[in-house]
């Protein structure tokens, strides 16, 4: 089963997207701030990681980056949640060094199958002998 | 050109003529020589020739004589022969007579009788003669028998075989001179009788037939055993004209040879006839020669007289050219022969391009009676003019005086013309006239008074003015001195300026004019010192000073009260003054409290965008969950509804997505409006923009049964495709919620520098009305599908901002109300500035 850490401060949303991720087959791991984010990633090796821009303590940039430093080497896939009034959110996360990004609201029927397109074609991109 | 010109350009040279004719004379020393050889071979080949021809000629004519010669001493012989044909005839017919004796000697006595030279008859009966008349000094031969005798055997013999008459060689007879026997056989009754003889004296024969008689011929006879007999026989040796005699038996040879010889009979001829021809050369030679010398002397005169004549015609044709008068010759119907280049000059033309033209070309219509009327004097008087007329040149009009005269050449009239350009002159004239109009009229015209006088005081000029204003008369001034014009007081002051102006060069008085009423008027006068024509002048103005006098006096008394006013005025403007800087102070505080109030009021304005903003994102995180939760029950995930629960529950779910975009589109607004909307320019392809808009609304559109078609190219694009993402949604989605049936269709039309993306409906289209009011705020469509359709109403408003403001582009549409409408967003391909740092 594959493993897959979501870091949310907003119950509800995170309520939504354990739901989703569950009734796909993931094992969902939570976290509510960015530091407890971040040693949870670093500690449980999760398959996918999805984190929220607004957290309590630091936000989701700062969350991926700590995650791609502390496991240089290790590709797990970062998807970032951004709210609908954060401009430029797509460069900021890319250049953070998430995957892919999905903005609020979140449809829970769709947003599995969504993010697994992402991942998949953000690998085929990124594949060794791929497109840089 | 004409021929008369002809003559004149052409040209020879004269030493080359003298050469000529050196060469000439040489040539025909050389070919009198020669004529003198061919003469002297001439001579000695016609000598050769005449030579031969004299003796042919000669030959000829002693041949002609031989033939007389030979004829006549045929015949002699023949005659003679004839007395032997009768002898025989005679002793054949008598041979059986017993008295043949008797009648022998009476036949023969008549025979002889009628040729004495005949020597003698005899009959030989058997060969021994036995008849013999004359007997004196024949007795000899009686009984002599002929066939025994060595001298005649053989001659008898012959005549015995050839039964015809036989004729002996001439030859000495025992009784001295040439004999010469002829004899014939007598038959009787076919039988040899005997012979008949007869003896034949040559020379007689010869005398008779006169070959001694011959001047100019030697002549020789010899027989056919050729013995000559006659004449000498060196004559046959010396190339004779030969002569065959016939006789009855064999032949003599005549032959004839002139007396000296061949050449000797022709010497004079020939040296006659070289004479003659030697003489027709000579006098041919000279003839020729005299005539040749003449021709010669004639062509070194004609030379000579030529090259003097062109001297002479390339003397004036340089005086031609180089006139500096014009020169022209014209036919009589004025087309020109020949010009000189000072008349091409004229007319601003070179010669050739007057050659041939006429000169009524160059003159204006107005001069063309003027100038028959020259025509008609030259017929008359044989020259024309002078006159003045214009010509027409290449710039313009030329003044000239022209005159000429007839001239004949080869029965031909022409008119020979010089023309003077005198439009200098008459310039001069002109502006002479018209600067002493000038300086007249300047003079007269000026305001003052205008005077020129020389050292002894004398007026030389004057204007009008002068005479008007002292009251005098044009013969008065000329008589008066400068001095006179002024009153006893002033004269001593007037002296001494107008002595300034000689000395220094120029002066200027006040003094009063006294006039011829004895009226004083207050003048400014001026001099100045000229010199016209070597002689010291003053020339001055003198100007009427009683206004300014006047002005004077009044400035005077105004100066005295401008005084007091001036005081008057400065203290009226100080009050004026103070109550101006109070006015400002107030105005100024007004200015602060709007000042901040504005302020205030931007300030107001930002709070209330940024209140709008943040509520908008307050109330949507609740509304994620209402929307998250209630569409997780809908899909029944959580387990089966009723259809009424899911009916409602559905209900909840639009609503709330509705509400979320509403406040979206509040919130892009409401930055708009603030101002503070961010652009995010990026590089991308258009084509997988579209692409990404249509996957979005795809299932929608198809869920609502409508056909979408889609155009897509690849364009490269630098905007903010954010933005353009959701402009295109919006114009896609208003299509598929006002299109009930038929179609809608997406197309990119790039362009040049920009590229439009066109959505187009089938659906209900906008009327006239509504059009005015689509981009307005909070407007939606008046239709029956408004109650079914939903929409913030902030749609086309948020859109037209967005393509207008963010990306720099426009927005427009067509539409025709029941049929559908077009929107159509044009983007420049670059707009904005360039895309943020990367993590910015």
């Amino acid at each position: 089963m594959k493993k897959v850490l979501v870091i949310e401060d907003n119950r509800d949303n995170f309520g939504l997207i354990r739901f989703a991720l569950e009734r796909a087959g993931y094992q969902v791991e939570a976290a509510e701030t960015g530091s407890d984010g971040v040693s949870r990633a670093l500690q449980s090796h999760p398959d996918l990681i999805i984190v929220d821009i607004n957290l309590p303590d630091f936000d989701g940039y700062e969350v991926t980056r700590r995650i791609r430093e502390g496991a240089p080497g290790r590709d797990v896939p970062i998807v970032a949640i951004t709210s609908h009034a954060m401009l430029g959110d797509r460069e900021k996360t890319l250049a953070a060094g998430c995957t892919a990004y999905f903005e609020k609201p979140i449809d829970p029927i769709t947003i599995v199958e969504d993010m697994e397109r992402a991942i998949a074609s953000f690998r085929a991109a990124h594949a060794p002998g791929g497109r840089p | 050109m004409d021929d008369a010109s002809k003559a004149a350009h052409s040209s020879i040279k004269l030493p080359s003529l003298i050469r000529r004719r050196r060469d000439g004379l040489r040539a025909f020393s050389v070919a009198l020589l020669v004529w003198l050889v061919l003469c002297a071979l001439g001579c000695l080949a016609g000598g050769r020739w005449y030579q031969g021809y004299l003796v042919d000629r000669l030959r000829l004519s002693a041949a002609h004589l031989l033939g007389t010669k030979g004829t006549a001493l045929s015949a002699a012989i023949n005659r003679r022969l004839a007395l032997l044909e009768g002898l025989h005839t005679f002793s054949e017919a008598n041979v059986v007579a017993a008295d043949f004796g008797r009648r022998f000697e009476t036949y023969a006595a008549g025979l002889h009788a009628g040729a004495r030279d005949v020597r003698i008859f005899a009959v030989a009966p058997g060969g021994v003669i036995r008849y013999l008349y004359p007997v004196e000094g024949n007795e000899l031969a009686r009984d002599l028998d002929l066939f025994r005798d060595p001298h005649t055997r053989a001659d008898a013999l012959r005549t015995l075989k050839t039964r015809g008459i036989t004729l002996s060689d001439p030859y000495e007879l025992r009784q001295g001179g040439l004999g010469m026997v002829a004899r014939k056989s007598v038959y009787d009754r076919g039988r040899f009788w005997g012979l008949a003889t007869v003896g034949l004296n040559v020379p007689s024969i010869l005398s008779e037939a006169r070959l001694d008689e011959e001047s100019r011929f030697a002549l020789a006879l010899r027989d056919h055993s050729g013995r000559t007999f006659y004449g000498a026989s060196a004559t046959f040796s010396a190339a004779p004209v030969r002569l065959d005699v016939e006789l009855p038996e064999g032949h003599w040879e005549l032959a004839a040879v002139p007396k000296g010889g061949w050449q000797a009979a022709v010497r004079n001829d020939l040296l006659w006839f070289q004479a003659g021809v030697a003489l027709a050369a000579l006098c041919l030679a000279g003839i020729v020669s005299l005539v040749y010398e003449r021709q010669c002397r004639l062509g070194a005169a004609v030379a000579q007289r030529t090259a003097a004549l062109e001297e002479s015609e390339e003397y004036n044709r340089a005086l031609f050219e180089l006139s500096p008068t014009g020169l022209a010759l014209c036919r009589m119907d004025g087309r020109l022969v020949d010009v000189n280049q000072a008349f091409a000059g004229m007319l601003g033309l070179d010669v050739e391009e007057v050659l041939g033209h006429s000169y009524w070309e160059y003159t204006p219509q107005r001069y063309h009676d003027q100038e028959r009327e020259q025509l008609d004097r030259l017929e008359k008087a044989g020259r024309y003019g002078p006159y003045e007329k214009e010509l027409i040149g290449k710039s313009g009009q030329v003044q000239v005086r022209l005159q000429g005269r007839l001239v004949e050449h080869n029965g031909e009239r022409f008119i020979w013309s010089s023309i003077e350009d005198v439009t200098d002159q008459k310039k001069v004239q002109a502006d002479l006239r018209r600067e002493h109009r000038f300086s007249e009229g300047l003079i007269d015209s000026l305001p003052g008074v205008f005077y020129l006088y020389d050292e002894n005081l004398k007026f030389l000029r004057w204007n009008k003015n002068l005479e008007r204003v002292l009251g005098y008369t044009h013969e008065e001034i000329a008589a008066l001195s400068p001095l006179d014009l002024f009153a006893d007081d002033e004269r001593e002051l007037l002296q001494t300026k107008i002595r300034d102006v000689f000395s220094r060069g120029a002066s200027h008085v006040e003094a009063y004019f006294c006039t011829k009423e004895g009226e004083r008027i207050p003048y400014f006068f001026t001099g100045l010192k000229t010199e016209i024509d070597e002689c010291s002048c003053l020339i001055g103005i003198g100007i009427d000073i009683s206004a300014r006098k006047e002005l004077e006096r009044e400035l005077t008394e105004m100066n005295a009260t401008l005084e007091t006013r001036v005081a008057e005025r400065t203290r009226q403007l100080q009050e004026s003054r103070v109550e101006l800087e109070c006015l400002v102070e107030d105005l100024k505080e007004k200015s602060d409290q709007l000042a901040a109030a504005n302020e205030k009021l931007q300030e107001v304005d930002r709070l209330k965008s940024m209140f709008i903003a943040s509520m908008s994102h307050e109330l949507r995180t609740p509304l994620n969950s209402v929307i998250g939760y209630s569409s997780i029950i809908v899909n029944e995930w959580l387990g089966p509804l009723l259809p009424l629960q899911k009916e409602n529950l559905a209900i909840v779910l639009r609503a709330g997505k509705h509400l979320l975009s509403l406040i979206n589109d509040v919130i892009d607004v409401s930055k708009i409006e603030a101002g503070q909307i961010e652009v995010r320019p990026e590089e991308f392809d258009l084509f997988d923009l579209v692409t990404e808009a249509v996957q979005q609304l795809e299932p929608d559109i198809r869920r609502k049964g409508l056909e979408l078609r889609v155009v897509n190219v690849h364009q490269v694009l630098m905007s903010d495709r954010r933005r353009l993402l959701q402009a295109t949604l919006n114009i896609l989605s208003n299509a598929m919620k006002y299109t009930e049936a038929g179609s809608i269709e997406l197309a990119v039309l790039p362009g040049e520098g920009w590229v439009e993306v066109a959505v187009s409906d089938t659906g209900i289209g906008i009327s006239e009305q509504e059009a005015a009011l689509i981009f307005q705020p909070f407007q939606r469509l008046d239709s029956a599908l408004r109650g079914t359709v939903s929409g913030t109403g902030l749609g086309l408003y948020l859109t037209a901002k967005l393509v207008t403001e963010v990306l720099r582009g426009s927005i427009r549409f067509t539409s025709k109300p029941g049929s559908g409408s077009t929107f159509t967003i044009h983007v420049p391909l670059k707009a904005g500035a360039e895309p943020a740092p990367e993590g910015a």
